[in-house]
């Protein structure tokens, strides 16, 4: 590792400084970006915290309805998985995203690059995987495929939408 | 049937890619045992008893001539020879060498095949009927329905990693062949009394170490919603299933726990919200994939073909091993790979190639798969069937047995596999050795027998009219019978007929319980239709008794 402390994370299929600070259930809250554990977010805001530097985490299983009200509100939400087979963080992602939760979905835990490409479609945008010293090894993954069969939280066309726009207007 | 075209060829392709890198970084040791697992099932390759055994996708059980004889082509270069056809109308290599699996996935690319999905905790190939679009009782074709889920679950981003696996079976017809009733979906496809054709949904139905019956989850689902509604179900299930223990992660158990009422409750909840998003399917996209499966061009004069009359051998094998067809002059056939000294299941490459043949010169160049692991030529002219049956017969494939006892069901087992606590393989051939008299066979008539190497039930014991379970105890072989379980229309599980017998016992327990039939049926009564009218005691009486 360098001798720069700035965590490194990928974000928008790039390597990017961390300016977010996890922060767990007890220890004090410190200064800059931070996240949260939900159950913290209004102390947080109570202490004189802004919403923009504000983030919550939430473990893979945990239910979408426990943001009701803050989506708007959330710059980030990170989705913690315990295991890269834990498919539930995929759903909840998803669930988010067609709540309509604009902000920055960010993936930490357990995961690494034959995951990326499945949980950049569920509506992650960055990515902390625990257990992965190269993080650059990552960014090859969101191109594990060029092309895909279902919609999904990504804005990609399907392959159904792509037959139907090339048999309406036939190339030639 | 269905082909590809570039965009599902690219997937195929960079599918080749990404797992040639994957098992390059295992072998490597980047990828550990652990990380590697998860993404090798989900490419079919499981690590057996002997060596990895790979499990290629056949979708829907519907093969071209071409991929037939690519296959063959894999069987001769990377394996023994030889391919063994499952119960979910794939097929299974024993024998490859882990390193040339991703060879073997670049081969299978060039004709449109893969392993994807074939196993792991994901949604598996979608099963259906081996006689669609071409029997008689059809209300609609299942296969474009199949097509566009298989295109819709495929490398699905949300539902890579479900608790467990999970199967679908697709029904078009007014008897079930494809066992919907065991699936963790089954559809079958059903019109309103206005004539709007939908499916009826089932759901949580199941084998395996808790057997269940799949439940009405909806009556009636127009076929617009098959791909929002299905997301729907699948989304409840990797959100509240079990993942604790994967002995209860199925959805049968979800079901079970909840309750119908309140699992169809979450899944309209969710289908509300989806119904009118981009998975709804248009009149443009269902007309277009039922273009993928029009009628071929049946030869309008062939209703004149006249049956030739060429002895009882060739008779016995029409009326046994061929179907009507809903063309008149044409009639499917059933390539048995049961019987003799056969593995069930088992085709050699030579076979593979010869069934591709005939397929090409009198099946218009299709073969499928059926779930009781036969091959069927589904087109054949009846004034061709002479020189199929020939054919066929030259080469060991026209024991005229199905549908009879040694047509049986069966899965690798102790021989292969590594779940198994018992043969099967062995048991089957010891069973089809002592039942080769044909005309035993033909009295009995119609008796599905299937067996099993463990509780996993690949070998769908549970659904047998005879069933046949393998178990361990203390080390020893022993056999679990059942009776009376029906896997198509009026599906039901079978009942225990009493304590498991041993290994050298197995075939005179089966032939004891097919005495107790022919003594006890009424005339035209089937195997199935006795045990229902006289229950399992009057059998339990003539095996145990003995022992008493």
């Amino acid at each position: 590792m360098s001798g720069d402390s700035t965590m490194k994370i990928v974000r928008d299929r790039h390597l990017v400084d961390d300016p977010w600070q996890p922060v767990g259930t007890e220890e004090p809250l410190p200064g800059g970006a931070i996240i949260v554990p939900v159950a913290r977010w209004h102390e947080a805001l109570a202490a004189g915290r802004d919403e923009d530097s504000l983030g919550v985490v939430l473990p893979a299983g945990a239910e979408p309805s426990e943001l009701d009200g803050l989506l708007e509100a959330l710059p980030l939400v990170a989705v913690h998985f315990e295991s890269p087979g834990d498919g539930r963080g995929y759903s909840l992602a998803r669930t988010l995203r067609e709540r309509g939760f604009g902000g920055d979905l960010r993936a930490c835990g357990m995961f690494g690059r034959d995951q990326v490409f499945y949980l950049a479609r569920c509506g992650f945008t960055s990515f902390a995987p625990e257990a992965i010293e190269d993080l650059t090894s990552l960014l090859a993954g969101f191109d594990d495929f060029s092309l895909v069969y279902q919609p999904a939280a990504d804005v990609r066309d399907p392959i159904d939408a792509l037959r139907a726009a090339r048999a309406g207007n036939p190339p030639r | 049937m269905y082909t590809y075209d570039d965009y599902d060829q690219r997937i195929v392709d960079e599918r080749v890619r990404q797992f040639r890198d994957q098992t390059r970084r295992y072998l490597a040791g980047e990828l550990s045992d652990e990380a590697f697992r998860p993404l090798r099932l989900m490419n079919g390759l499981y690590l057996q008893r002997h060596a990895p055994m790979l499990r290629v996708a056949i979708p829907y059980g519907l093969l071209s001539a071409r991929q037939l004889r690519m296959l063959a082509h894999v069987a001769r270069t990377y394996d023994r020879g030889y391919g063994h056809f499952s119960t979910r109308q794939n097929i299974q290599f024993n024998w490859p060498a882990l390193a040339r699996v991703p060879d073997i996935l670049a081969d299978l690319a060039t004709v449109g095949m893969h392993a994807i999905q074939t196993s792991g905790n994901c949604v598996r190939n979608v099963s259906s009927d081996a006689l669609a679009g071409v029997a008689p009782d059809e209300i609609d074709d299942p296969r474009p329905w199949c097509e566009l889920l298989r295109q819709w679950s495929t490398l699905h981003p949300e539902f890579s990693y479900l608790p467990r696996k999970f199967k679908i079976a697709v029904s078009g017809a007014e008897h079930d062949r494809a066992a919907t009733a065991f699936h963790d979906i089954g559809l079958r496809l059903v019109r309103a009394a206005d004539g709007r054709l939908g499916f009826r949904v089932l759901v949580g139905g199941g084998q395996g170490r808790t057997p269940r019956v799949g439940v009405v989850l909806r009556e009636f689902l127009d076929t617009r919603d098959l791909l929002s509604y299905t997301e729907s179900i699948l989304r409840v299930y990797n959100r509240f299933g079990r993942r604790d223990n994967k002995y209860k992660a199925r959805i049968k158990i979800l079901v079970g726990a909840l309750g119908i009422a309140e699992f169809a409750r979450l899944v309209e909840q969710e289908w509300n919200a989806k119904r009118d998003s981009a998975l709804a399917l248009t009149p443009q996209a269902i007309a277009a994939m039922r273009e993928h499966f029009a009628p071929p061009a049946y030869a309008p004069e062939a209703a004149a073909d006249a049956l030739p009359s060429a002895g009882p051998a060739f008779a016995r094998w029409v009326e046994r091993n061929t179907r009507a067809h809903r063309v008149a002059g044409y009639r499917a056939v059933f390539v048995s790979l049961k019987g003799g000294s056969r593995a069930p299941g088992d085709a050699s490459a030579d076979e593979m190639e010869l069934v591709a043949a005939l397929a090409e010169r009198h099946s218009f160049g299709e073969v499928r798969v059926t779930h009781d692991q036969n091959l069927v030529l589904a087109d054949v002219r009846s004034g061709d069937l002479h020189a199929v049956w020939q054919a066929l017969a030259a080469a060991g494939l026209a024991t005229p047995n199905i549908g009879l006892v040694t047509d049986m069901i069966c899965c690798p087992g102790l021989d292969f596999c590594s779940l198994a606590n018992a043969a099967s393989i062995p048991v089957a051939l010891a069973i089809q050795a002592r039942f080769d008299d044909l005309d035993y066979l033909h009295d009995i008539g119609e008796l599905e027998l299937k067996m099993s190497g463990c509780m996993n039930a690949c070998g769908h014991h549970h659904v047998g009219h005879i069933g046949i379970l393998g178990v361990d105890k203390n080390g020893a072989e022993f056999y679990q019978f059942t009776l009376g379980g029906v896997a198509g229309d009026g599906a039901r599980l079978g009942e225990r007929l009493g304590p498991a017998v041993p290994r050298a016992e197995v075939v005179e327990t089966l032939a004891h319980i097919l005495e107790v039939y022919l003594a006890e049926r009424a005339a035209g009564e089937r195997f199935i239709d006795t045990v229902q009218r006289i229950g399992v005691s009057p059998f339990k009486e003539r095996i145990y008794a003995r022992a008493a």
